[in-house]
């Protein structure tokens, strides 16, 4: 009787495990970044887009600036657009000229997003994906607005 | 002194011409070399098997067409794609492609006959050099392409063969991955500013 009930217990207990593991393996992808993420590197975008332009030629001297790292960068919206149905904002440095950063941001900073302007100094925090003629952040929220 | 003056003077005018002429070629030069840059281009890639269907996309994918040769250059950083599962995510660049190895994916090559973008949708051959993850595999894409509103749009797709690339499937996922995967690409060029 005893045994009977054990095996039932055990059955239910690790049908429960499974049912677990099944929800965690299809669990969708979260936003890493939020705003209490404590970013591992703050810098001005004309700082990030000279190191980043330097590294190209000497990946050396990219040491602190490693892909997957969550950033805080500070500069001016160059343009923000809804290309390929993404929320995305440039970033400019004191130039008007390229390289850019370029934000794709998180659905709910939408509303937020909107309310930017050209030329506007706002910064953002996102995670760090590497450079080609542009440096790419991914999963970005603004941290602090023009109209903050 | 003023016969010395009189005699300078025609030199002075073919100098001028030469220096005009000079310019206008520089100017002529620049604007047939015109270069088109899609910062933000879109590739998207589908596997679909009875198991499971995996989607992903990659939207900040860096494109440049020289349009005096019609030359085409593709750039874009592997561990840029987005996945729907967070898992997904990390056997594709953790095991999959290996991003922190092999970070960029290009393509480098040539569109076929290139006359210049239209108004009306016109369907090229682009063929070139595509390397992924170590490996550099010669393809032939057909895309369409048109001019609208001051931008240049490209789309088009491709099959890659998994296989090709090297890219090994634990055999406990061979079924969770189709053996060929379907490409699609769409870039939207704006006047490259160097």
């Amino acid at each position: 009787m005893i045994n009977r009930k054990k095996v039932i217990i055990s059955i239910g207990v690790a049908l429960i495990i499974i049912v677990i593991t099944l929800l965690l393996l299809e669990k969708p992808v979260g936003h890493r970044v939020n705003p209490d993420t404590k970013p591992q590197l703050q810098i001005s975008s004309d700082r990030l887009l000279d190191r980043l332009q330097i590294a190209v030629v000497d990946p050396v001297k990219n040491a602190e600036i490693q892909t997957e790292q969550v950033v805080e960068v500070s500069g001016f919206v160059k343009e923000v657009n809804v290309l390929n149905d993404r929320i995305t904002v440039l970033l400019r440095g004191v130039k008007q000229t390229p390289p850019y950063i370029i934000c794709d941001m998180q659905p709910k900073q939408r509303a937020l997003v909107y309310q930017l302007q050209r030329g506007d100094s706002v910064v953002l925090k996102g995670i760090y994906k590497g450079f080609l003629k542009d440096a790419v952040l991914l999963d970005c929220i603004i941290t602090y607005g023009a109209h903050d | 002194m003023q016969c010395y003056w009189t005699a300078l003077l025609p030199m002075v005018r073919m100098t001028r011409k030469l220096i005009l002429l000079f310019f206008i070629l520089l100017l002529g030069q620049s604007m047939v070399a015109q270069k088109i840059i899609a910062r933000q281009g879109k590739v998207a890639f589908f596997s679909y098997t009875p198991v499971e269907n995996i989607k992903a996309e990659n939207n900040q994918v860096l494109s440049i067409i020289d349009m005096s040769t019609g030359g085409i250059a593709v750039s874009m950083l592997m561990n840029a794609f987005i996945f729907e599962k967070a898992l997904m995510r990390e056997h594709f660049n953790e095991s999959y492609v290996e991003s922190d190895m092999y970070p960029k994916a290009t393509f480098e090559g040539q569109v076929v006959n290139f006359n210049g973008f239209t108004n009306a949708r016109q369907t090229h051959i682009i063929e070139g050099d595509f390397s992924m993850h170590g490996v550099t595999r010669k393809i032939s894409v057909k895309a369409s392409m048109r001019e609208q509103d001051d931008r240049w749009i490209l789309l088009g797709s491709f099959e890659a063969v998994v296989d090709d690339y090297h890219i090994k499937i634990p055999p406990m996922l061979s079924g969770n991955i189709a053996k060929v995967v379907s490409v699609e690409f769409r870039f939207e060029y704006e006047p490259y500013e160097e």
